[in-house]
């Protein structure tokens, strides 16, 4: 059974079409890259599957559930993990308290939070020496895994990262790229969102490529 | 005379930093969190003060001993917080977060108004006077100036409260929630937060701070429609020197304005006004943003 399945999905912000009958499926524990230039339709496309955009019509089934019109904590409590392209920490909230705060929420126990936190510091171990620092006093790059951690917290059937290359240095990112071959292994599916291919298709099982709104062409890879 | 001098700016300032603070830091946080400028926050702490007087009068007439008055008022400010809160944000606010500042003031004042007529639908419009706990306490020597002993009250509850609000606000999860939701709304939807409910618990709180200085201030006022007004434009003005939605910001500029109120009604009793809206014009022209404010 498929994971997610976008299926002809049209969304308009401010009566501008933005995206065009998106469609395209994502597996358990596949990831899938969408490529594109800036104002293409990657950041709206993960914003749609993650809630915070309205669709025009079209469907959206997470996990065989329609999840279409479901608000944005049921999507996020159902599994899905969304880390933005501007990363978005709260600044006076220390690392840990960014990292924990979408399990202050949950339903999770203590002991999962425990672990979960624990395997987060395994996949990013300057994390836990930077667990108390606020996150105002923190690097772009530093603050990007942050966010990507803080996606990561509650084990997501699926992690939404836009542009989670952007801003780091070509040496961070490679480790990034072993980070994320780690959380594919978990069985957690990742869509990843990139205006260049060169880091996400070391990961990415399929590479969509979008263009105003369109996708133009899928292509199989690995 | 000069040390009598000194402690009366002193109390003084300590007494009115209470009061505009639990305004204020009330009215900022729903205004931080809810993005609302709420024009009727002023009307929720007359409703605070009439609410006490019902509930004075019925611990009174029960026979219940004086001191339980207090306990009277502290009640009267939570429960007219927690009523209106839970009547007002789900049913009206709920409904124009996304509307233009414009229409929200006016839903806001209208809000306003209609709390206001109902004030004297209910009490009735002659003032209102519930001294027993006022005068109960008597009166107490410092530094040679006589004061109502029910002050020193007034300056305790009240700093219990502004500092729970404090730490409930720094140090538990829902507090945090609350910071981050006010930050920055659309991450914290994607964290899980539900925001309605966050907007509804923020609501809930800033009402009842200021209830409950309505509440805590009655004793010491004759209550009458429209009372509120007064309060309720300092309290605009502290808010903008203490930064729009910085509830750090609405309590040091309680303490700046009360310093000055105190000093100002000593020397130029005229100018008690003046003086607060000239901080605010400083502070806008020197910083516009206000103290705490981005």
């Amino acid at each position: 059974m498929s994971l997610l399945d976008v299926l002809n999905v049209n969304v308009y912000i401010s009566n501008i079409h933005i995206l065009r009958d998106i469609s395209f499926i994502l597996e358990e524990g596949e990831s899938v890259a969408i490529i594109g230039p800036n104002g293409a339709g990657k950041t709206t496309t993960l914003k749609t599957i993650v809630g915070l955009l309205p669709l025009k019509s079209g469907k959206i089934i997470f996990n065989g559930e329609d999840i279409s019109n479901l608000q944005i904590e049921k999507r996020v409590e159902k599994g899905i993990g969304y880390s933005p392209e501007d990363r978005r920490l709260i600044p006076d909230l220390t690392v840990e308290e960014n990292i924990l705060l979408p399990c202050w929420i949950s339903k999770l126990s203590r002991t999962s939070i425990d672990n979960n936190l624990k395997k987060v510091y395994e996949f990013f171990p300057e994390l836990k020496e930077l667990k108390n620092r606020k996150a105002k006093y923190l690097s772009g790059g530093q603050q990007k895994i942050v966010s990507i951690a803080r996606a990561l917290i509650k084990m997501p059937k699926l992690l939404l990262l836009d542009e989670p290359f952007e801003g780091l240095s070509p040496l961070i990112a490679k480790r990034l790229l072993k980070i994320f071959e780690q959380i594919k292994s978990m069985n957690i599916s990742m869509i990843i969102a990139d205006s260049s291919p060169t880091y996400p298709k070391a990961i990415a099982d399929k590479i969509i490529r979008i263009e105003r709104g369109e996708i133009k062409e899928v292509l199989r890879h690995a | 005379m000069l040390e009598t001098l000194v402690v009366t700016i002193l109390f003084n300032t300590l007494i009115y930093t209470i009061i505009l603070a639990l305004i204020s830091v009330g009215l900022n946080m729903i205004l931080g969190v809810l993005k609302i400028l709420n024009v009727a926050h002023g009307a929720f702490f007359a409703l605070g003060a009439y609410t006490s007087v019902t509930l004075v009068k019925i611990f009174l007439t029960g026979g219940l001993p004086i001191f339980t008055t207090y306990i009277a008022l502290i009640l009267a400010g939570v429960l007219s917080g927690l009523i209106v809160g839970i009547l007002i944000e789900p049913t009206i606010l709920r409904r124009i977060y996304t509307r233009i500042e414009v229409y929200q003031l006016l839903v806001t004042y209208s809000l306003a108004l209609i709390i206001e007529d109902l004030i004297k639908f209910i009490w009735g419009p002659e003032a209102k006077i519930i001294n027993e706990p006022y005068l109960y306490l008597g009166t107490l020597n410092i530094g040679g100036v006589f004061y109502p002993t029910y002050y020193i009250f007034l300056i305790i509850v009240g700093s219990i409260i502004l500092f729970t609000t404090y730490v409930f606000l720094n140090t538990t999860y829902l507090g945090k929630i609350i910071y981050a939701t006010a930050f920055d709304k659309e991450i914290s939807l994607t964290m899980g937060v539900n925001v309605n409910k966050i907007y509804t618990y923020s609501f809930i709180i800033g009402t009842m701070l200021t209830t409950l200085g309505g509440a805590l201030m009655s004793p010491t006022l004759s209550l009458q429609p429209g009372f509120s007004s007064e309060y309720i434009v300092i309290a605009f003005a502290i808010i903008v020197i203490g930064g729009l939605g910085s509830v750090k910001g609405a309590f040091l500029a309680s303490t700046i304005t009360a310093l000055a109120r105190s000093i100002t009604i000593i020397i130029f009793p005229e100018l008690e006004l003046a003086i607060l809206f000239m901080i605010m014009v400083t502070v806008l022209l020197i910083k516009p943003t206000g103290l705490f404010g981005g």
